[in-house]
Order: structure tokens, then sequence, then C-alpha cells
């Protein structure tokens, strides 16, 4: 059964990563291994203590690597993560922290994991601390879908979005231009 | 002193001891022998001696006999054509011609071994001595090798 | 002829020295004359590489385009004299073959004439030191490896008392030699399994690392050849007595689940390598032949290379576990309707125990790559050090 959940998993992967070449896809492209968290994704809270991911089946638990890094930088300590019997969630805890948890301010929660298949997954789970609950950032970039790391010339296709963009409007004009051009050949004959 | 340095002094020194002791012939060497080699038999079979030998000199050089103590006789033997069976004869003498070479080889002339006096075991050292017409007497170490395709011995 | 073949008849070392192999020995044609033949001319094809020396050819030799892999057992009743007979017919054999001249006995001679960068590198397993009780004569280092959980070992791929490793670049020069050498050891073992491989040949340090069937290259880390670095890390030293200039060889036979392996995007496949693909450069950065940075993190603090990546797990500690890759690709074809390929995965080293295991025991405990890659055959051999042309392999030891 898992076998198929990890086959289905794989597939959604392929066919996710697929639409990545579709602009509007590009932001879900590099999350599709995360079912919930806790933090959610954006979120804005008031207190954390723990970090809860609950990715889209199990996962090798021998074979994964987490951080917590808070916006200026600075990597939070972890202890060894909990994983839920079903090995689906990991439950992650900055060590050191004062009772009101982590400081406020902006955090990046990254995971690399396998789903026992050997395919890495990747990603980052990003959430701000606000005593009062209202965001005291900027806006999340909305450029900037996915802080893992991946080869910008091969799957991070936004980075080339604006020559793909430029090229698609030489070429829709130049199309515009041969027919035009056509059209008054035709008409002077 | 290490061995690498060691060998190619030994191989000059070991060249020199042979063209002395080849000496009958003051002129040197006169008949080169390479890759000698015997088919592997068991003790009291046949067998055949193999190899290439070239006659350095401007004289013919003829091999009238030769003989080992691995087997009780030893002759000269030829494979011939006798209508479509091939046949072994004896040979009474091989001609090595001034200058020339001649190949002892499967389906053509060898040295024969009759009677071998024990096992001829793959990677064991014969040795066969060739008498040649003036009287010398050439000495050379034959391999012992498996060889599917000489079948000398048993046409026999 | 031959003879036509040979250079000029001048007397240089080889030429004396082939005396001693013709006759069989440096005391035979005592009463004789001899003379020199199959001296190599000066401007003799570099696709020769020299069978003698100091070590055996065919480790430190830039990998040719064909291998094969035969593994013997010794039969019973063959002690250590037929064992010495045979390794004395086996080097007759491969340092004529390797200098692409027939070997004695040769049936199809035609076939030994092109120079291909030949060489016959001969090894022994556990098996060819118990059988002829040499176990105290043991390479130190030299043992089986355990079992580890993720073989899959088959029989047919694995063990051995005798290996013959030919390899070159021409599959017809190759594929005779195998033919050849099995005759002369015949009367002695008994086949046990033949492997093949192909690789895209290097000619030199400068030629690229070839890529196995995943398209990953492999061997960057090695030794380069000829450095102190690669006698430090392949070649017993001194203290090693008889088996001083040999080395021992792992060989593997690693199944690729290549179906699987192709449901991988290519970054995914990155990132279970650890490498890029393309230019074989660590995800750390820089080229193929920087050194990776383990370290190294992205903005959210993941690891450029991830911690279990193949060459993150593979990756020396610093503690002399490193060795030589010289690995082939294997392609069966189809097998049971599955595609069959892989590797022939050879690593040479000094000492297998200190410099192989530890690696084999982080591999198998914990490799990304480990999903597609399926250990079906395994097998080691001390390869003796080479042998003079006066001499002959397994000098020391029988």
């Amino acid at each position: 059964m898992s076998g198929m959940l990890r086959r289905t998993g794989r597939l959604l992967a392929i066919v996710v990563i697929g639409l990545g070449l579709v602009p509007g896809a590009l932001a879900q492209a590099h999350v599709e291994a995360v079912h919930t968290s806790s933090p959610a994704q954006h979120e804005v809270v008031t207190e954390v203590s723990e970090i809860t991911i609950e990715f889209v089946d199990g996962i090798d638990t021998a074979a994964a690597t987490f951080t917590l890094r808070s916006a200026n930088g600075v990597d939070h300590p972890l202890a060894e993560p909990e994983f839920s019997q079903d090995e689906t969630t990991v439950t992650l805890t900055p060590t050191g922290l004062e009772a009101d948890g982590l400081p406020e301010g902006r955090y990046r929660a990254g995971y690399q994991v396998n789903f026992g298949d050997g395919h890495v997954s990747q990603g980052v789970i990003e959430f701000e601390v606000s005593r009062d609950g209202e965001s005291k950032a900027e806006p999340w970039p909305a450029d900037d879908p996915a802080p893992g790391r991946h080869d910008p010339e091969r799957t991070d296709v936004s980075g080339q979005l604006p020559w793909l963009i430029g090229i698609g409007a030489v070429v829709v004009l130049a199309f515009a231009v041969v027919l035009v051009i056509q059209r008054k050949r035709a008409a002077s004959k | 002193m290490n061995t690498t340095v060691l060998r190619p002094v030994l191989a000059i020194l070991v060249a020199v001891v042979v063209a002395v002791t080849a000496g009958c012939s003051s002129n040197g060497p006169t008949l080169t022998i390479s890759d000698p080699h015997v088919k592997a038999m068991p003790a009291g079979e046949m067998s055949a001696a193999f190899a290439t030998l070239a006659n350095t000199t401007g004289d013919d050089i003829d091999i009238i006999g030769a003989r080992s103590e691995a087997a009780e006789t030893v002759e000269l033997h030829e494979m011939v054509m006798d209508g479509p069976a091939m046949t072994m004869s004896a040979v009474e003498k091989i001609v090595v011609p001034a200058g020339g070479t001649i190949v002892l080889e499967p389906g053509g002339l060898h040295i024969m071994l009759i009677g071998l006096s024990a096992d001829l075991e793959p990677g064991d050292d014969i040795e066969i001595t060739l008498v040649l017409s003036d009287g010398e007497e050439i000495s050379f170490t034959a391999v012992v090798r498996d060889m599917p395709n000489a079948q000398e011995s048993y046409h026999s | 002829m031959t003879e036509s073949r040979s250079g000029s008849a001048r007397v240089g070392r080889r030429g004396l020295l082939g005396v001693g192999i013709g006759l069989g020995g440096l005391a035979a044609g005592i009463g004789g004359t001899v003379a020199v033949d199959r001296v190599r001319t000066p401007d003799a094809p570099a696709a020769l590489v020299d069978f003698h020396g100091r070590h055996q050819a065919g480790v430190e030799t830039p990998i040719q385009a064909h291998a094969r892999y035969l593994a013997h057992d010794l039969r019973e009743g063959v002690d250590a004299d037929a064992a010495r007979r045979m390794l004395r017919l086996v080097t007759d054999d491969a340092a004529r073959l390797c200098r692409a001249e027939p070997a004695i006995t040769d049936q199809e001679p035609q076939l030994a004439l092109t120079p291909c960068r030949l060489t016959v590198t001969v090894g022994f397993g556990p098996g060819w030191f118990s059988a002829l009780g040499l176990t105290q004569k043991q390479p130190i280092g030299f043992q089986d490896l355990p079992p580890y959980e993720i073989d899959r070992l088959e029989e047919r791929w694995s063990g051995g008392d005798l290996l013959l490793q030919i390899c070159g670049d021409d599959p017809l020069v190759v594929a005779h030699a195998a033919r050849h050498l099995s005759k002369t050891v015949r009367r002695f073992t008994t086949p046990r399994w033949v492997q093949q491989g192909f690789s895209t040949p290097m000619f030199g340090p400068d030629s690229p690392t070839p890529r196995n069937l995943m398209g990953q290259v492999d061997g960057t880390v090695n030794p380069s050849p000829g450095s102190d670095d690669f006698a430090e890390v392949v070649w017993a030293g001194s203290e090693a007595g008889w088996f001083a200039g040999g080395t021992m060889l792992v060989l593997r036979r690693i199944a690729m689940t290549m179906d699987t392996w192709d449901e991988l995007d290519p970054h995914a496949q990155e990132l279970a390598i650890g490498r890029t693909i393309a230019t074989g450069a660590p995800l750390s950065g820089g080229g193929e032949h920087d050194e990776p940075d383990l370290t190294a993190t992205d903005s959210s603090g993941l690891p450029l290379i991830p911690q279990f990546s193949h060459i993150a797990r593979a990756a020396s500690t610093g503690r002399g576990d490193r060795f030589l890759r010289r690995s082939y690709n294997y392609d069966e074809g189809i097998t049971d309707g599955v595609v069959d390929q892989g590797l022939l995965f050879a690593a040479y080293q000094a000492d297998l125990t200190r410099q192989y295991l530890p690696v084999q025991t982080r591999l198998a405990e914990q490799d990304l790559l480990n999903e597609w890659t399926v250990p079906i055959g395994s097998a080691v051999f001390a390869i003796p050090p080479g042998c003079a042309p006066d001499g002959q392999l397994g000098e020391g030891l029988l």
C-alpha cells in the first residue's frame, strides 16, 4: 500500500514539476512533499516552541535533515527530531528557548527528506513570530518560491521567466507584423 | 644495487655465455630456436615438439637427428597429405636453408617424442638436443603446453 | 610469421631477455645459439602497454574501452607447484599478447596482432591461498567482504580463486586474449564466471572522466596515475613482503534499476548523487575536480550536498579510506523483461580492510543511490606485484 502511495507521490511530483513550467504553478513546485505544518506556510503566530511538519508520506527518518534559521541568518539548534509512528510527521524543537518560545521575527524551517525511495524532497516552511499577531515584516516575497537549494539553470524557471516572456512577446509581435504585411500585399494586388 | 639495474647486466652476461658456448662453429650464432614448446601428454604416450628455427648463416643447416631424456625415441617427422588423409612419416633430415627460417608446427614438420618417460605437465620443461650434420649439437629447453590441435601422436 | 613484424635487430634489453623466455629459462640454451627477434622499434605505437614492471598493468593504466573479468576455481589436486607452472604459462601468454603478438599455441594468431593497449592482470581470491596451503602468506588486510544488508548477491557473479582481468580498446583482441588464456588455465582450473564491461576509454590525465549508465561521471576523486598519492593509495608497500607492489581488488556487480531511476527529474538525481550530472561538479559549487564542501548550506541552512547523498557517504573521512575506482559498465540487454544494466564496480587499494571496508560500510548503511543500485555480485582478489621480463607472476608466493 505504501509502495503504491509512494509511486503516486512520485507521479505527483513529476506532474507538479512539469506544471512548474507554468508560471502560476511555480510556487507549488517545491512544497509537494508537505501535507500540513504548524506553523503553516507564511503563517503569523504569537508563540512557537516547536514546529511540526506532516509530510505526504512516510519519510526515511534515518536520512532526513532539518534546519531552523531566522531571517537574520542565525541557525537555531534543534533537538533530535521526533517522528510519529507512521513516520509521516516530524516535530522539531529548538533548544535553549525562553518560556515564550522563539523570539519575534521571521523563520525558515528547512527540510531535506526522502520517502524511502531515494528521491530527495527539500523546501522550507516560512513563518513569523509576532506577539500581537500582526506581521511586522514586509510581505513574503512572491518571487522566492524555493529557498531550498536548486540549480537555477534547471529547476528554477522563475529566473528565466522574463526571458521566456520576452521571447514569447517577440515571436507574437513578429507573427503580427508578418500578418499585417501579407494583408497589405494581398490588398494591393 | 637493486634488481632492476642488475637484470640487464645479467642478461648481457648470459648472452655472452650463450655466444661463447655456442662455440662449435666459430662464426657465432648459427641456429636460432624460438618459442620451443611440446605437447602435454601422459607417460608412455607420444608427444611432439615445435619451435621456430632460424638459420643466421650463409650455409644450409641440416638437422639429422634429435634426442631427449624425456622419451625413449626421438624422431624428426612431418605430416603430409596422402590422398585425402593426413599421415605422419619420419624424415631423414630437416633442412634449414641459409638465412632462412622454418617452423616446426602442428600439421607440418615436428620433433616426435615416442615413449614418454614421465608425464609431461603443462608448464614443465624438457630438454631436447638437435644433432646437425656436421656433428654439432644444439640443446634447448621446450615448455610443455596443452595443445588441443597437435594430434600428431594419435595418427601414428 | 611474426618475424616480419619485428623491428631492427638491435640487441636491446627486451630482445636479450626474450632469450630467457624463448628457451624456457636462463640456464637453457647452453650449446645452442640465439638471436634477437621482436625488438620494438623506437616509434612503436603507444597502443602497447608494457606487461612487465614492478606493478601489474591494468590498474594504473588509463581505462581502456573493453574489459573481461574471468574468475576460475582451482581444480582439486592442484598444488603450489602446479599453480606455479600455470602462472608461468599465463605470464608468457600475457606478455606476448600484450605486445600484440600471438601466444605460443595461439590458434587464432591473427586476432592478437592489433595493438590496442591490451593488459592482462592476474589476481588471487581467498580460495587460492587456502587451496594451496598458503594462508600464512595471504596479504595482511586481504579478506572476503562481510555480508551487507543491501546485498542481493548471486553465486554466478561472486567469488573465485583466480582472476584474469583482460582490458583493451579492441573488443575482438580482448575476446581472443580471454579465450586463449582460458585454455591455458583450463588444465588447472574450472571456469566460475565471466563478466564483460565497457567504458569510454581514457588515454591520459587529460581525458574526461568516463560516465556510467546513469550518466554520472565516475572516478572523479581517483588518485592521479603516476603520483605518490596513487602509489600510497593503491600499491602495497615494502612491509607487505612478497606482496609489495601488489594491490587488492574489490569487484562488485551493481545492477542499476534504470527504469525507476528514469522517474526522477534531473535535479532529484543530482541530489541523490551530490553532483551535477552535466559537469560532475559537486553541488557545493566549483568544477568537477573541486573538493565537495559537505558543510556548505543554502539560504535556509540546508546542506547543498545532502548528507545522505552518494558522495557525502562515500567521501573519505581523511583516515586513509580512499581507493582507486576503475569501473566498467555492463549491459546485458533485457533479462526477464527488465533492463539488465549496471556497473562492474572495481576498487583497487593497498589494503582493503583498512581502505575499502569503512566506505562500503557507510554506503551500505545509508546512501540515497542504494535505491537504484543493487549489488548482485561480489569478489575480492589479491593482485600480486608485476614481474620482470625474465620473471613470472606469483614470484615470492609460490
